[in-house]
């Protein structure tokens, strides 16, 4: 029975290997959506979530990430030894343990298991996959694991939620005592005494079965083809071609759909409302701006989908495999794949990865070039312009000009990283030898819920950053650029006479060497907070330059009409490399916790962009 | 349309986008006094207005993390800490529970 | 003979993990028996990468690794001999 007391709920926290399934499990115990993904480095904090049993008992869980051992290598498996031990300061130690071990691997996850028991903690062992397990043919005797463990064992298959019935059932009865504050004390194994748990493990499972070792398993046969030397990085290649080919020839429909109903939907404004202040907010303010970014949901879509089941299916670990070489020539770690590409999605998250790093210069410099790598958030400008200039062409073999373009803008991103990394290390920032050690866990069809769930979070995020911040800028700048009002008799869009306006004019004195106009140099400023809000902004300013009626999905053949291809390109250049995202400069800040480290990313990348304009301008110019 | 009810719409939108902005993208402190105040401003709002609250949910969201302008994704934590601790609200340990900063400096030192 | 010179699927053992010479850190030896690279262990090369200095990825007990060649070079073993009869 739940006692009314202000005492907090017991904490019970999951331990185990990475790539164990203890995400996933966390999930559906607490109902909560944590990123789950077939590789290590994704949870890099810990996490919390509650949970209310069959008999109305409410338990917190803790998800640690993913650790070998509790001798922490890494910054993140430093959390969990800490948070284990009652290290944190703030952080209380978990009154209870589980203990989570793929079925499949025990014979790597039973050390763990082993120290967890030294530390006293009163813990239970969650043999998760089992299902996949008995699929494999293992079929491990949990009775018998449990009396030679001496602790608990309880089958769980972490995907399904009648798969952890059990272990909710077993976290109900067990009276989880208060615990009995002992100070957990810890020694750092030998090499000996990891020799002597091995030997206890190999006792074990002579005893219980899942000694299995296997032959040629499925994924070898996949990766014998997927790692070899010459087909695998083709292989990638074309994955990755075909990512972007998608991009633009899938989300075609979509995207008219849109522009189609937001017109619409403007038109029906314009007509239906009487000339009012709020009516221009709502049209030119509001529709054009926000209906501007509204268009791109279908293409990053597609994207996240390509990446989600990259991720789901155990690929990625593989290309970082092939990429290794490459890393490991401009100084980078192979642990820094993950982080970076995580980036692409959005910076911040990528850079929080980069825990899973152990040297602290080399995770400093996977930091450093984070943002470099193209960041979902650039996705729509990047479209605009590509939409605008590029035709529309097919070209030898079945490419699409567009897609092809867009995959070259990404390859620049990635190759200014590597030219960046490239300079940390000659300059002395870089370590000395980094390990790679990654695992690369077996191949899984992709979780069908996962991935649809996955999609719907990305969707989420879109919209919320459309309906809050972006929105809240769009307001903004409409207001700043209709006020003050022109003067009577003047000439010109009366845009040009507002705040806004004149801003834009004092900005395009400095960005004209690159060629930008006073119109984009205003939209990059509220750019500042979102990538994307630059693609509203020119849909904000331009509406209200214009003389007539029109909408956004107009503004593709505005800006195609009044810029040159020289400042497109221009643009896109600027965009590959400005550090246009606070957030992502605060989340420096609190990860490397000084002001010089964001300090210097955003010089130098500004200083990146501005040369990189400056010299595609200069030269676009001169061509044409 | 009155031209006195347009401006005050078009006003008070403004003003909230502008709250919004400043505290989502201005340091932290910032962001909490700006919360603080509209949550003062709602409170002594008269009650047909119906802003009680809202009054409520912005003095919470001014005493918790609250989340920046990057849209939230599960990438700091704020978003399930704030799912997942309802019934812990109030509780001191919660408030900077959900994450944990690791300084470059300490990376690898033990114990 | 090292863990680096089997080729691709022979099976093997490992003998010993040692952390290798001065200019890899210590640490790197034992995080290698914390893998379950410990000595009496089945191991076996799943895959080489293309150019000389590229990693490999090793099979080790049930579970798979990439390791870069300098990390290898840690791992002695000696290969299994083929069954008689």
């Amino acid at each position: 029975m739940e006692a009314v007391s202000s005492a907090p709920a017991p904490l019970i926290a999951l331990v185990g290997n990475p790539n164990c399934g203890k995400t996933a499990l966390f999930n559906i115990l607490t109902g909560s959506r944590q990123k789950v993904a077939n590789y290590a480095g994704v949870t890099v904090e810990r996490k919390e979530g509650s949970l209310l049993t069959p008999s109305g008992k409410r338990v917190r869980i803790l998800d640690l990430p993913g650790a070998y051992s509790l001798d922490p290598l890494t910054p993140d498996e430093q959390v969990t030894a800490d948070v284990l031990l009652g290290r944190r300061s703030g952080e209380s130690q978990p009154d209870f343990v589980v203990c989570v071990t793929d079925a499949t691997n025990l014979r790597q996850n039973l050390r763990l298991v082993l120290s967890l028991k030294r530390l006293g903690l009163p813990m239970v062992v969650a043999l998760n996959m089992v299902d996949i397990a008995r699929r494999k043919g293992i079929t491990i005797d949990a009775v018998r694991l449990a009396s030679e463990l001496g602790v608990p064992v309880v089958e769980t298959i972490g995907v399904k939620t009648a798969g952890v019935r059990a272990l909710i059932k077993m976290l109900d009865d067990s009276s989880i005592p208060p615990r009995a504050r002992s100070a957990a004390s810890w020694l750092p194994l030998s090499a000996s005494d990891i020799q002597h748990d091995q030997t206890e493990v190999r006792r074990i499972l002579g005893l219980v079965g899942g000694d299995r070792l296997d032959g040629v398993t499925f994924s070898d046969r996949v990766d014998a083809v997927v790692l070899h030397p010459l087909l695998g990085p083709l292989i990638l290649a074309a994955i990755l071609f075909l990512v972007f080919q998608a991009v633009f020839a899938w989300a075609q429909v979509p995207m008219d759909a849109i522009k189609f109903g937001v017109s619409a939907f403007g038109n029906w404004l314009g007509a239906a409302l009487p000339s009012s202040l709020l009516k221009d907010l709502l049209i030119n303010g509001i529709l054009a701006g926000v209906g501007s970014v509204l268009v791109f949901l279908p293409q990053i879509i597609i994207l996240f989908f390509f990446i989600l089941l990259l991720e789901d299916s155990g690929y990625l670990p593989r290309a970082a495999f092939l990429l290794d070489r490459i890393m490991g020539s401009v100084g980078l770690s192979g642990r820094a794949f993950i982080p970076l590409l995580s980036s692409f999605a959005c910076a911040i998250p990528g850079i929080m990865a980069t825990r899973t790093i152990q040297n602290p210069r080399d995770r400093l410099a996977t930091i450093m070039i984070a943002p470099l790598m193209t960041c979902s958030a650039r996705l729509p400008v990047y479209a605009l312009i590509i939409g605008a200039f590029i035709p529309r062409r097919t070209l030898a073999g079945g490419l699409e000009l567009q897609g092809v373009v867009l995959f070259a803008l990404y390859i620049i991103g990635v190759a200014s990283a590597m030219a960046v990394a490239f300079v940390l290390k000659r300059s002395g920032t870089g370590a000395g030898l980094q390990a790679l050690m990654l695992e690369l866990p077996a191949y899984h069809w992709p979780n069908l819920r996962n991935l649809v769930l996955g999609l719907w979070q990305r969707v989420e995020i879109f919209m919320s950053r459309v309906g809050t911040i972006i929105l809240a800028l769009m307001v903004i700048l409409w207001a700043l650029s209709s006020y003050p009002a022109p003067p009577p008799g003047a000439t010109g869009p009366a845009i040009q006479y507002s705040i806004a306006g004149h801003l834009g004019a004092w900005l395009a004195v400095i960005f004209a060497p690159i060629g930008f106009n006073w119109q984009i140099s205003i939209a990059l400023v509220p750019g500042l907070a979102a990538r994307e809000v630059a693609v509203g902004a020119l849909g904000t300013v331009y509406a209200l330059s214009a003389t007539g009626d029109d909408v956004s999905g107009a503004l593709t053949p505005l800006i195609a009409h009044s810029w040159s291809l020289p400042t497109a390109l221009s643009l896109l250049a600027w965009y590959v490399f400005a550090p246009q995202c606070l957030s992502t400069l605060a989340t420096v800040k609190r990860e490397t916790n000084s002001w010089r480290y964001p300090i210097i990313m955003a010089a130098y990348m500004f200083a990146l962009a501005y040369a990189g304009s400056w010299i595609t301008y200069t030269i676009a110019t001169a061509l044409s | 349309m009155n031209g006195f009810l347009d401006g005050t719409l078009v006003g008070l939108v403004l003003l909230v986008s502008a709250g919004y902005a400043v505290s989502s993208l201005g340091p932290r402190s910032l962001r909490r006094r700006v919360l603080a105040g509209f949550a003062r401003v709602a409170a002594r709002a008269p009650a047909v207005l119906g802003l009680r609250g809202t009054a409520r949910w912005l003095a919470a969201a001014s005493a918790g993390k609250g989340q920046g302008a990057c849209g939230g994704c599960d990438g700091c934590g704020d978003e399930a800490a704030a799912k997942a601790a309802p019934p812990q609200q109030g509780s001191p340990q919660n408030a900077n529970a959900s994450e944990i900063r690791v300084p470059v400096d300490q990376i690898g030192r033990r114990g | 003979m090292a863990l680096a010179d089997l080729g691709i699927g022979t099976a093997a053992r490992v003998v010993s993990v040692s952390s290798g010479d001065a200019a890899t850190p210590p640490e790197l030896g034992r995080r290698l028996a914390e893998l379950g690279f410990l000595p009496g262990e089945a191991v076996r090369i799943v895959a080489r990468g293309l150019m000389a200095r590229a990693p490999i990825a090793v099979r080790i007990g049930t579970g798979t690794f990439a390791l870069r060649l300098f990390e290898a070079a840690c791992i002695r073993v000696c290969p299994e001999q083929p069954q008689p009869g």
